[in-house]
């Protein structure tokens, strides 16, 4: 690939990390943008934008953000007008509780974008088989409305259905549940003093942040929109959770403090954070909810720069396939499967069943050892004796028809295996 | 247990999506209203400090996401709870339809070890809507409640708070009442391992 020349230089493009920007050097980055745009030259594009202030501004982005998505050769099935998706009444509650953040607008504009947004949900649904709601996905999708016009958020919304969020739209939330896993795993890599302190309490407070691609807690618009263009360089959903462990990360102290303050105990003091910090219910509650509101309470967007360059660090020292939380999940998930091909929804959620009903017979199997054991037993018991007999009685010259022994200890044998069978089927259902 | 001297109750508000959750949480807890919530995911709660009975208490209403692929969930909050508010709409008959099975899948969740004394108070939300559009009404809910195991039973305006604060008072009662039987429990707990500790040193204390 030719290298343009005002351009892929890395100390070219540094210029555009100063802080703060110059109006000089804004209208550079402008241009460099413009160029990359014209050419077609999409890895430059990735690197510009990855850099202070990403795309910009929100004209840029509805340019910018297709062809970081590469939107023009992406042809999702022809929406179908006013077909409603079978979670629609979940939907429609969610529109109603949508654009809080922002924009601030009359009744009337409100009324509008929340008929677009319940246009671009059901229709980005209904394109692929296999796809269930979750609620944040209203808040992503409240974004494309606000940056494209409604064919263009359709075709965003179905390709970053595929790409970035497809996990959380299967039947049940298990597979999301399994990648949050990844938050305290990277947590151990990059400051192991935190996750002593955090690293067991279940990572269900990045939840919503997860899900919605910070969407649903981060309440600047253009905050949002920064963390999307880096987001949208990636191709794939890891970073996300990168960013959010670079945000504890980042705000350490804070988070530490507002946990002396809670706890009323000392974790600001390096020895207090041992390998063992003993948590009961009541402290592991209390982290939980920091947690939880921490994105919302404390991130500063003059911030985001440096949190968004941090999480890039993490991801290429700490590459997300070599995680054993990636290595645990399935092989269709997003994160591991970067084909876009809308079979591997189904795949993935036949998969899911079948490990359902596993554990399902396992848990009831366990449930059940005592009955099972004793009935295993007894068959086993039964069957011996029967054998016993049957040679015992047949080496003192008893002839076959004085057998009737055997018979019904075959008849235990097979009525024991039918009731294992039933135990066994029925707790499968 | 924690250094913490102040009792903690541990309440949770369970519902069907949009029944007011965490309107009846921000009415209890801060006295106001918003038409504007963000749906809720996962789980949140705020604190409030409340004297019952010349007793100091912090009570923790843990509010939590009402649609149905996140209840699973629910296994790592419920746990240690004292109380637990279901929730529904009255304009809305499924949601009052499915308090049945909120009140199963805490149970479950929570691993409540005598279901039959666990405190509940189911409270019916938004009565401040116009008269033909309420679809569930007082009789039919209070015979639910009185079938359940006579759970008590409010009918609440988050919005204009009405009744809100009578609600979450007998919360707070059945709580506190609940958080002390099982404290009891513990201490009879304790009391029979000091009894087996002096029985082993029993020979020296002679």
């Amino acid at each position: 690939m030719s290298v343009p020349e005002w351009t892929h230089m890395e100390c070219d493009c540094s210029i555009f990390n100063e802080y703060p920007l110059t109006t000089e050097n804004e209208s550079l980055k402008l241009k460099s943008l413009q160029k990359a745009l014209a050419s077609e030259d999409i890895a430059s594009l990735r690197y510009l934008v990855a850099t202070r202030s990403g795309a910009v501004n929100r004209e840029q982005r509805a340019v910018i953000w297709p062809k970081l998505l590469e939107l023009d050769s992406w042809n999702p099935p022809q929406p179908v007008p006013h077909l409603k998706h079978k979670d629609h009444e979940q939907i429609t509650k969610d529109i109603e509780r949508s654009f809080v953040f922002y924009p601030k607008t009359d009744p009337d504009e409100m009324l509008s974008l929340r008929g677009r947004l319940d246009h671009l949900i059901n229709s980005a649904l209904c394109a692929y088989p296999g796809l269930n709601y979750y609620q944040g996905y209203h808040d992503v999708a409240s974004i494309a409305v606000l940056i494209f016009d409604d064919l263009m958020a359709y075709k965003f919304m179905t390709k970053l259905t595929l790409m970035y969020l497809r996990d959380h739209m299967l039947p049940d939330i298990e597979s999301t549940v399994r990648e949050l896993k990844l938050i305290p795993e990277l947590l151990s890599l990059v400051d192991p003093k935190l996750h002593a302190l955090i690293g067991s309490i279940e990572p269900i407070y990045a939840l919503s942040s997860m899900i919605s691609l910070f969407a649903h807690d981060i309440a600047d618009f253009d905050g949002l929109c920064l963390v999307w263009d880096f987001i949208l360089t990636q191709n794939s959903a890891v970073l996300v959770y990168y960013i959010y462990v670079a945000v504890l990360v980042f705000y350490k102290d804070d988070l530490l403090n507002d946990l002396d303050d809670l706890l009323g105990k000392s974790f600001t003091s390096d020895d207090t954070l041992t390998e063992e910090t003993e948590l009961d219910l009541a402290d592991r509650d209390l982290i939980h909810v920091t947690l939880n509101n921490f994105i919302s309470h404390n991130l500063k967007c003059s911030h985001l720069f440096e949190i968004l360059k941090n999480a890039l660090r993490y991801m290429a020292d700490f590459p997300h396939g070599t995680l054993q939380t990636t290595k645990d999940l399935s092989k269709y998930s997003m994160l591991r499967a970067a084909s876009l091909n809308p079979e591997l929804i189904l795949l993935h959620t036949s998969e899911q069943e079948r490990s359902l009903k596993r554990s399902r017979v396992s848990k009831a199997l366990v449930s059940h050892h005592k009955t099972l054991s004793m009935v295993v037993k007894c068959s086993i018991g039964i069957g011996v004796a029967g054998l016993v007999l049957k040679y015992s009685l047949a080496s003192s010259g008893i002839r076959p028809r004085h057998l009737g022994i055997f018979n019904a200890a075959s008849w235990c044998f097979s009525s024991a295996h039918g009731f294992f069978e039933t135990v066994f089927n029925g707790f499968a259902e | 247990m924690s250094t913490r001297k102040k009792t903690i109750l541990k309440v949770i508000i369970l519902g069907d999506s949009g029944v007011g959750k965490t309107s009846l949480m921000q009415q209890f807890i801060n006295g106001k209203f918003s038409q504007q919530y963000k749906a809720t995911i996962g789980a949140d709660f705020l604190p409030k400090d409340l004297v019952i009975d010349d007793k100091q208490v912090t009570m923790q209403i843990w509010d939590t996401a009402g649609q149905e692929r996140f209840q699973s969930l629910g296994v790592a909050f419920y746990r240690g709870s004292d109380c637990c508010v279901l929730v529904y709409d009255v304009t809305n008959t499924k949601s009052f339809e499915n308090l049945q099975s909120w009140r199963d899948e805490f149970l479950i969740q929570a691993n409540i070890k005598d279901p039959d004394n666990f405190p509940f108070v189911v409270i019916g939300n938004k009565i401040d809507v116009e008269e033909n559009k309420r679809l569930v009404s007082s009789k039919k809910a209070q015979s639910l409640c009185a079938s359940m195991g006579n759970l008590p039973y409010f009918e609440t305006s988050a919005k204009e708070a009405v009744n809100v604060e009578q609600a979450f008072d007998v919360v707070a009662r059945n709580a506190l009442q609940q958080e002390e039987s099982l404290e009891f429990s513990d201490d009879y707990t304790d009391a029979v391992n000091i009894h087996v500790d002096g029985d082993s040193y029993g020979s020296c204390g002679c």
